[in-house]
């Protein structure tokens, strides 16, 4: 009897366990960007006015995902005054004060490292699985620029980091529904995906759909890509009105059969 | 030479006072300020370090050697230079040490330089010929000040002061005008009259009048120098005064037959016994407990001025002219009022009265006491959030002496052992502000600071804490409905409100993604902060959405109020 209570337990318990991994939060850590040659294929440093420039990357993808309930992002940047400080309350002068509880830090599940090429200035943001002890996914771009450097790079890192998001932890942003229409075109689109994902206006969506390929004996989803659009008009933590740009037509066919439609930032 | 007092808005201390005149508000600030100053009222001894690092500026020599005059002979108050970059102390005055030092006092000197751009004032005769020349000397002096307690090493006070003369516009009276400085020889410095000069080729006389500024800037810096010292009265007057360090209970008012007459009200018995040391002559103030559909607050009524004390009770007068019709309404509504030593000691009865158990532990990162101090400044002024200062070694040597032997009968146990662990380090980062939780290590959030010339690091840091600890801002009642549409209403927020704020008033409505409903906020409507009530409930103009938001209300539907940060 005990022993069919405590498998009845250890079931229960495992159960649990794997609703909880499968639900919870992926803990996130932003390392330093580095610089690196293509050319030599060896990494090389960045000079003072790349450092300056692109020195604020870790904190861009800082800010990216701390707001992000899919994420729980761990301060590595902070770690001297972190310990310092727990360093500190452990001594007889906080005895009768007020401390944080000791031995609570968090390790990482993923770690974000950002390269510079700096041959052909492309950015690379790549997101390192610890456990497993490799890469999981990266996002590459060419930077964009203008006569006077580079062109909004918060925005274009956060592109990429969009982008990285439905590569690597496949999520996709869900079409809500059609907000207007003229004639046979869809115009707006509500979609989820707002400030938490620092979603701005402006920023380029690829809207698809997933489609069954039979492969042999095999059957593989393929993401169809039967629109693109652009934010219009970031409406809280949640929402955006996507303007479509590009094909209206069969986005409003698609909608009015009843596919699920999806959304996924493109950096292009 | 007159100086005034400018002072810096908003504050959380004087948040209770903004909706009134700005002259009552002075009156009223200066009043209560008077019951701050408790240095050499304590079994415990102050300390002010001042920074050295402009003490080497011959503008400031002067100024620097008064101000070390005038302390020299204030008890309980030790003078130390202060260099901020090697955490050394020199002390001055020789004075002893009595008992154990509770508080310290970082200070940071400056003088505003008024001269690179000053104007040459020119006076003409009927054809428009110059008669004399003579630059007017402004002289200014900025005083930044932080207070830390030496039990806890939490910030309990920061100010700044800027101390200005007055600027006159009328001609000199006096060739010993002293913030004058003349020129004689004008025609020849400018080689020609310089108000025609001036009149005929603008360009060619301000290219001169750059030279002749040039040529007096050594007289002019000497005499400047000469007029910051008039400022340092002012600035010994600041540095003196100490926030209390013991928090003081809520006295109950006594009312009497008279008290309901506003002919006759003119002062306040309230139940102040000789335990409670309150002394005639010092000033206490009087808050109103306003209940709000469950959430009580209090609201500043007036300042008073203890008349008499006794056994059971103590009287005290009304401090400022007028306000004899409001206190009457008041004792005849029979409102619960209450009367305080100072203002601490309300904010933290308030806190009981919001029944708010803990306060948010916070430091800054920084490299130095006066680094960041838009960011600090920002934390100090919520309610709910104790600033902790890491920048200071000095304290410890202060924590060290607390401990000494010789001080053990002057209570200086108390001192020792309380310091509090920080919680949440806050930082700036690629203009956002950013916090981390030092026990776990997890980022709790990052914020874009609103604001177009200076980042709002208030609201930020609001925003911040709303939305990781669930504490979103609280409609309360609305305050004035005219003709279908909701002209104001009552919002209470647990990091308060102030001055300039704007919050939106969003509808929730429910949206299916997937399986899940997410709410969707839809703006509705924007309201101004108009008037405070307490350091958590203000009022709230509506400047759009009138309609909306109240036909919203009468729906039922759910609305949320929201600082609004594009």
């Amino acid at each position: 009897m005990k022993k069919c209570f405590f498998s009845i337990g250890l079931i229960s318990g495992l159960l649990m366990l794997c609703c909880i991994s499968s639900y919870s939060q992926k803990r996130i850590g932003v390392y330093n960007v580095a610089g690196f040659s293509s050319k030599t294929n060896a990494y090389s440093s960045l000079n003072n006015q790349n450092g300056s420039v692109f020195g604020a990357v870790p904190a861009y993808c800082v800010d990216f995902y701390s707001n992000n309930s899919d994420f729980i992002t761990i301060d590595r940047k902070n770690i001297y005054f972190i310990t310092f400080e727990k360093e500190l309350q452990k001594t007889e002068n906080f005895m009768d004060g007020y401390v944080v509880e000791q031995g609570k830090s968090e390790g990482m599940d993923y770690l974000v490292q950002s390269l510079f090429d700096t041959d052909t200035y492309t950015l690379i943001i790549q997101v390192f699985d610890v456990k497993e002890e490799r890469v999981l996914c990266s996002s590459e771009k060419k930077l964009d620029k203008n006569f006077l450097g580079i062109k909004d790079l918060r925005q274009q890192v956060n592109g990429m980091l969009l982008e990285i998001n439905s590569k690597c932890f496949e999520s996709s942003i869900p079409v809500v529904r059609m907000l207007s229409f003229k004639g046979k075109k869809a115009k707006e689109l509500l979609v989820a995906a707002g400030k938490d994902l620092r979603v701005r206006s402006g920023y380029k969506f690829d809207i698809f759909m997933n489609v069954e390929e039979k492969v042999g004996d095999k059957t593989i989803s393929r993401k169809e890509v039967v629109g693109k659009g652009s934010i219009a008009k970031v409406e809280d933590e949640n929402f955006s009105i996507l303007e479509i740009t590009d094909g209206a037509e069969v986005v409003l066919a698609e909608i009015n059969k009843g596919t699920q439609l999806l959304c996924r930032a493109t950096s292009k | 030479m007159q100086s005034h007092l400018k002072v810096k808005l908003p504050d959380r201390n004087n948040v209770y006072t903004q909706n009134i005149s700005m002259k009552k508000y002075l009156i009223i600030l200066a009043v209560t300020a008077l019951s701050r100053i408790s240095y050499a009222q304590n079994e415990f001894e102050y300390t002010i370090l001042k920074n050295n690092s402009t003490k080497a500026d011959p503008v400031m020599v002067p100024l620097h050697a008064q101000i070390e005059d005038l302390l020299a002979d204030t008890e309980g108050v030790h003078l130390a230079d202060w260099d901020e970059k090697t955490h050394k102390l020199n002390y001055m005055h020789n004075k002893k040490l009595q008992r154990p030092i509770a508080l310290v006092k970082f200070c940071d000197i400056r003088w505003i330089n008024t001269l690179n751009n000053i104007d040459l004032t020119l006076v003409t005769d009927t054809t428009g010929k110059t008669k004399e020349a003579y630059f007017r000397i402004t002289s200014e002096v900025k005083l930044v000040t932080k207070q830390v307690e030496v039990k806890t090493s939490q910030i309990i006070d920061i100010k700044q002061n800027n101390f200005k003369s007055e600027p006159r516009t009328s001609l000199r009276s006096d060739k010993k005008d002293r913030d004058i400085i003349l020129i004689e020889k004008f025609v020849e410095e400018f080689g020609g009259d310089p108000a025609k000069l001036k009149k005929d080729n603008f360009d060619t006389y301000n290219k001169r009048l750059v030279k002749v500024r040039e040529k007096y800037m050594p007289q002019l810096k000497e005499r400047l120098s000469e007029l910051l010292v008039l400022h340092a009265g002012s600035v010994v007057d600041q540095l003196k005064r100490f926030e209390p360090l013991n928090i003081g209970r809520a006295y109950q008012v006594i009312r009497d037959p008279d008290s309901a007459d506003e002919k006759k009200i003119k002062s306040v018995t309230f139940d102040a016994t000789p335990n409670d040391h309150v002394k005639a002559g010092e000033y206490v103030l009087l808050y109103e407990v306003v209940d709000f559909n469950g959430h009580k607050s209090l609201r500043y009524v007036s300042p008073f001025r203890v008349d008499e004390t006794g056994e059971k009770s103590a009287k005290a007068d009304l401090a400022s002219l007028g306000g004899k019709k409001a206190l009457a309404e008041l004792m005849r509504n029979k409102a619960e009022l209450v009367m305080f030593d100072d203002k601490r000691s309300a904010l933290a009865y308030d806190k009981q009265l919001r029944r708010e158990k803990e306060d948010y532990i916070v430091g800054v990162k920084k490299s130095c006491v006066f680094c960041n101090m838009d960011l600090e400044t920002s934390l100090y002024q919520l309610p709910i959030v104790k600033v902790v200062e890491r920048n200071a070694p000095e304290l410890v040597i202060f924590q060290k002496l607390a401990k000494l032997e010789r001080f053990i009968d002057y209570g200086s146990e108390e001192l020792l052992n309380k310091q509090l662990g920080v919680k949440y380090l806050f930082y700036k980062e690629e203009e956002r502000l950013v916090a981390t939780d030092i026990e776990t290590g997890r980022i709790i959030g990052s914020e874009r600071p609103p604001g177009w010339l200076s980042a709002n690091y208030g609201i930020a840091a609001k925003n911040l804490f709303i939305d990781t600890f669930e504490r979103p801002i609280k409609f309360i009642k609305n305050e004035e409905v005219s003709k279908g549409k909701l002209k104001s209403f009552i919002a209470q927020s647990d990091f308060g409100f102030l001055f300039g704020e704007s919050i939106g008033v969003y509808e929730l409505v429910d949206e299916k993604v997937g399986n899940k409903v997410i709410k969707r906020k839809q703006e509705i409507g924007d309201s101004w902060f108009s008037k405070p009530i307490s350091d958590t409930v203000a009022e709230f103009k509506v400047k759009r959405g009138e309609k909306e938001i109240l036909e919203a209300q009468q729906q039922g539907k759910t609305l949320v109020f929201e600082y609004k940060i594009k």
